[in-house]
């Protein structure tokens, strides 16, 4: 992860930017033997991650453009960028985390690629939208494999619309726009997961950062996290999706009177008819990491476990 | 396990009016007590609105018990916090509560403020000592009862202090999400044929002492509405200075001849 980081880091004019996102594959064996403690690596990386972050900007020379960024980038800038700038000698950039804090996440190499042993690190770096002018996000990709103690790294980027490879086109930051800090505050949560649907007010992103989230259109006496504006086929209270801490699985229970499906295949009803009452039997599944789970046939959720903290 | 449940309410001696409001629900194991707050009838109205929003809540059995009560209490609170921001009359109104549901062999309780829960226990049937026991289940959220808490004041001193008014948790004070902390406590206490629960207001709790309480449950262990209207009666002689709400919660067994009805914890 470390090497995905330095691989991975945008040199801007005065800023660099880390990845932000990093995907774990583990071969399945190694997966369920470490399950346990995944919380705890995340947080051994994310300390990890923030120590190098430091490092490499105490290491910073303080000249413009590093020499490696120069040449990748020539004849794209304009000309003012291309050399160092007057004054930008003794100016040391800033090294920003991720502003959403490290989102580690771990998966087990479900394609067979991967031998026991092995890990396979792929990082994102989102950048900034201003980079892109007026074409979506474009995130930078680095993949790290390590196979009997050597490593292999892969770099690519995309645009949020296509895996079109394309290459990086920054622009310069405002000049007079102030540095961003990017010394964590102490006040942090931990985002567990990122949630994107669509309903008839728009589009939307929920960001998961409690272990219980309720799902359906809400209504008096009925509490919800995420209230659906939607068709009446989609219930008050919908679905039910909670992290376990001691699994650190995500489980996802349906309450709702049409049903809902998860990746395609209808997920059972946790309601049971007792005594001519309708009752919760606590009938869950286990969510994988990444699923759309669709509502009554009417709404679409896509759900992406993204394990790391978030700061306030 | 079979219950039977007691309540009533009443305005004491000394306010005009009623903010306390009660609920038992025997068939579906719902209990709560709820003080309300404010000025004018804002005080009736917060509480009016933890009724209606917690029942529609807990009537709904989905989730579980923990996850429907401090969800219950926070639908309750966010409403009430939003009426008294935008209604001018029911500025600052807010309750305190203590809500418990009985499901399966145990009682879970969600708790805010000055409101209490009361678990009362047969003694083995060899000990010297009266036939039964009361332990406070709730804290205090009030910085007379967590003085009380640590120690640092008796449960006489606290019932005398100047400062017994003050709460330092309240439903309606300010938005909150269900498992905010510093909000919603939640205890769970397993139940067994033998147990009894008695929640009450401030009401009682500030003017008649636990010990006196378990007097009164002992002597009509059979005839839990008599225990309720005496435990009233019994604040109202220490000067009724609040609205009194009490219910009792007592599990039944029938006992192995003429299948007559006692109320465990006395009669085994």
């Amino acid at each position: 992860m470390l090497g995905n980081l330095r691989e991975g880091l945008e040199p801007l004019r005065y800023s660099v930017v880390a990845p932000g996102v990093y995907h774990v594959y583990l071969h399945e064996r190694d997966y369920g033997r470490l399950q346990g403690i995944f919380p705890r690596i995340q947080q051994e990386a994310r300390q990890a991650l923030t120590e190098e972050l430091q490092a490499l900007e105490q290491a910073e020379p303080g000249a413009g453009l590093g020499a490696p960024m120069q040449s990748r980038l020539k004849g794209r800038l304009p000309k003012w960028m291309r050399g160092a700038a007057p004054g930008a000698e003794a100016r040391k950039r800033d090294y920003q985390a991720p502003a959403e804090g490290w989102q580690i996440a771990f998966h087990p190499d479900a394609d067979g690629e991967l031998q026991p042993g092995d890990v396979s690190v792929h990082s994102l770096l989102t950048l900034p939208p201003q980079i892109e002018m007026g074409e979506g996000l474009t995130t930078k990709t680095v993949m790290t494999l390590r196979r009997d103690g050597q490593l292999s790294h892969w770099e690519s980027y995309s645009t949020a619309d296509g895996p079109t490879p394309k290459p990086p086109t920054p622009a310069p930051e405002d000049p007079l726009a102030t540095n961003r800090s990017s010394v964590p505050t102490d006040k942090t949560e931990i985002l567990y997961a990122v949630i994107r649907y669509e309903d008839d007010a728009g589009s939307h992103i929920f960001e998961m950062a409690k272990e219980l989230v309720v799902i359906g259109r809400g209504g008096e006496g009925y509490w919800v996290d995420i209230a659906l504006r939607t068709s009446a086929r989609v219930s008050r209270e919908h679905l039910r999706l909670r992290y376990d801490g001691a699994s650190g699985k995500f489980y996802l229970k349906d309450l709702s009177s049409f049903g809902a499906t998860v990746n395609g295949e209808t997920m059972p009803s946790s309601m049971q008819e007792v005594n001519g009452e309708r009752r919760d039997i606590n009938r869950e599944i286990v969510l994988p990491l990444r699923a759309r789970i669709v509502l009554a046939g009417m709404v679409a959720i896509d759900f992406e476990a993204a394990s790391g903290k978030k700061t306030q | 396990m079979e219950w039977v449940f007691a309540g009533d309410s009443d305005v004491g001696k000394v306010r005009q009016n009623n903010e306390d409001a009660f609920h038992c629900d025997a068939a579906r194991g719902i209990l709560m007590v709820i003080d309300g707050m404010g000025g004018r009838a804002a005080g009736e109205v917060a509480a009016e609105i933890a009724l209606r929003l917690i029942r529609a809540r807990l009537e709904r059995r989905t989730g579980t018990v923990k996850e429907r009560i401090r969800e219950a209490i926070t639908l309750a609170n966010n409403e009430i916090f939003k009426q008294s921001q935008t209604n001018p009359d029911r500025a600052g109104m807010a309750c305190v509560l203590t809500v418990a549901v009985i499901e399966g062999d145990q009682l879970t309780a969600g708790h805010v403020g000055d409101t209490r829960l009361y678990e009362i226990r047969a003694r083995p049937a060899h000990s010297a000592h009266s036939k039964c026991r009361i332990e406070k289940v709730t804290r205090d959220h009030s910085p007379v009862g967590e003085r009380e808490e640590w120690g640092r004041l008796t449960e006489l001193e606290a019932m005398r202090h100047p400062q017994r008014n003050e709460v330092l948790r309240a439903v309606g004070a300010a938005e909150h999400a269900p498992d905010d902390d510093g909000f919603i406590e939640i205890f769970e206490r397993p139940v067994s044929p033998g147990s009894a629960f008695l929640l009450c207001s401030d009401g009682l709790s500030d003017l008649v002492t636990s010990a006196q309480m378990l007097k009164v449950i002992e002597r009509q262990s059979g005839a839990p509405q008599e225990a309720v209207r005496q435990l009233i009666a019994a604040a109202n002689d220490a000067g009724g200075k609040d609205n009194i709400t009490v219910i009792y919660a007592a599990t039944v067994s029938r006992s192995r001849n003429e299948g007559s009805i006692f109320h465990f914890p006395f009669e085994i």
